[in-house]
């Protein structure tokens, strides 16, 4: 029996939902419950003491998002959070996703006294009020655009995500030119994970208005974002189909994992397969115990009435997209019921 | 006859990931072990119903080694992971 250590310094992605509420009811949002509840401090410590002893045993360098929720309707809340890791070696960078609308000088003041605190997030689903506000509600695409400015004027590092779906995708390429303009450092397009039947026939994008969308996105942003501070933001799965040099392999299952406001931990926020509680178990119980998180790591389907464990469809070694891509586990979950499907927004036949 | 039982204490979780890589997990500590197949085997029969001889019938079975010698690693993996507080 050998013990057996890792010394390489990697990186180690969570996104911590501290805050279950939010001020706004987005059409494709994932959560179901919405109601204001002040964030438990005393909860909030225990989670990341138990994520700092599990960085450092692991000897890996903590990347964070914090988010909710809407993580700006307690701001004492998400400061506290940053406290405690602004002053722990074993956490690098923080980013703080947010919806944009309840972001005021004072709160940049605060956000800037944090050296940790690398980026903001700022959701935008349209590049106008009309599109936007179909999403997101009433009166919220100026004041989270005005956020944003204001953002990028008090010198932080500032990005736009999109997320793409059936009703806003005709409107992605004037997205490009709106994070221009807004002068965002980067412009990310993340699909929607449509959960149900309802959201599949409302909200998902077929295979082929997707290839057309994702390298049209592709093309003009060399155009538009040419001489510009503005990068777009190409690595997740399937962008590896539009250039060889982009995309990447989700880290789900091997280094990054979801932490909800009340220690649930998941694989990811957008596939719902609870996997225990980090409060009540630690990290380690569950990383190293879950079944589901095997499954994940296991590039092969589980066994079939023959005992044969077929090879995931898209983590076949004979796909020539293998080692940068490997699909969306949460969508190929939600539309097959099964993680080791396709994509099923995957264009290759 | 020997009939004691040995039991892997709870905090510890064995994997075997179908690719003969064995490894034993510390989730009080987050430890990492590496184990050979037939530590991992032994291991994985600690779960307080199996008599030592009846764990030793039961790798012989699984591998071709003779009895005197699988007595020996036996018995020193045994009290290693006795030592090392990983089974009772």
């Amino acid at each position: 029996m050998d013990s057996y250590t890792d010394n390489k310094k990697n990186e180690f992605y969570i996104q911590w939902h501290f805050i279950d509420s939010c001020n706004l009811r987005c059409i494709h949002c994932y959560q179901n419950d919405y109601l204001f509840k002040e964030p438990d401090l005393n909860k909030l410590s225990l989670i990341f003491h138990k994520l700092d002893d599990a960085l450092a045993k692991w000897k890996m360098g903590g990347f964070v998002s914090l988010t909710g929720g809407e993580p700006f309707l307690s701001p004492s809340s998400l400061f506290y959070v940053a406290e405690l890791i602004e002053n722990s070696p074993n956490f690098q960078n923080v980013a703080i996703l947010s919806n944009g609308t309840l972001i005021d000088e004072n709160i940049i003041k605060e956000i800037k006294r944090f050296k940790k605190i690398t980026e903001i997030q700022i959701s935008i689903d349209g590049p106008d009020a009309q599109i936007h506000e179909s999403i997101r509600g009433k009166g919220t695409f100026l004041k989270t655009v005005e956020t944003v400015r204001k953002l990028v004027s008090a010198g932080l590092k500032t990005s736009i995500m999109f997320t793409v779906h059936k009703k806003n995708m005709d409107y992605a390429e004037d997205m490009l030119y709106l994070a221009k303009e807004l002068k965002v450092n980067s412009l990310t397009i993340e699909r929607m994970t449509t959960m149900n039947e309802k959201e599949k026939n409302e909200f998902f994008i077929n295979p082929y208005d997707l290839e057309r969308v994702y390298k049209n996105l592709y093309e003009k942003s060399k155009v538009v974002f040419a001489e510009s501070v503005t990068k777009l933001i190409t690595s997740r799965p399937l962008w590896n189909l539009v250039d060889e040099s982009a995309g990447g392999f989700c880290p789900v299952g091997l280094s990054s994992v979801c932490i909800l406001h009340d220690g649930t931990v998941l694989p990811c926020r957008r596939l719902y397969l609870p996997l225990g509680n980090i409060i009540e178990e630690g990290l380690f119980k569950i990383w190293y115990g879950s079944k589901i998180l095997w499954d994940i790591r296991n590039k092969k389907n589980p066994p079939d009435n023959s005992g044969v464990h077929p090879q995931s469809a898209c983590s076949d070694i004979n796909c020539s997209h293998f080692k940068r891509c490997g699909g969306c586990k949460a969508v190929s979950y939600y539309y097959h019921g099964n993680i080791h499907e396709k994509d099923p927004q995957c264009w290759l036949n | 006859m020997n009939v004691i039982k040995y039991k892997l204490l709870p905090q510890y979780i064995l994997h075997d990931d179908g690719t003969e890589k064995y490894m034993l997990f510390d989730t009080n500590t987050g430890d990492i072990y590496k184990l050979n197949a037939v530590s991992y085997n032994i291991l994985s029969f600690c779960s307080g119903e199996y008599t030592s001889d009846e764990i030793k019938n039961e790798i012989l079975k699984m591998f071709d080694v003779p009895l005197d010698i699988l007595s020996k690693d036996f018995n020193d993996i045994i009290t290693k992971f006795l030592n090392e507080n990983i089974i009772s």
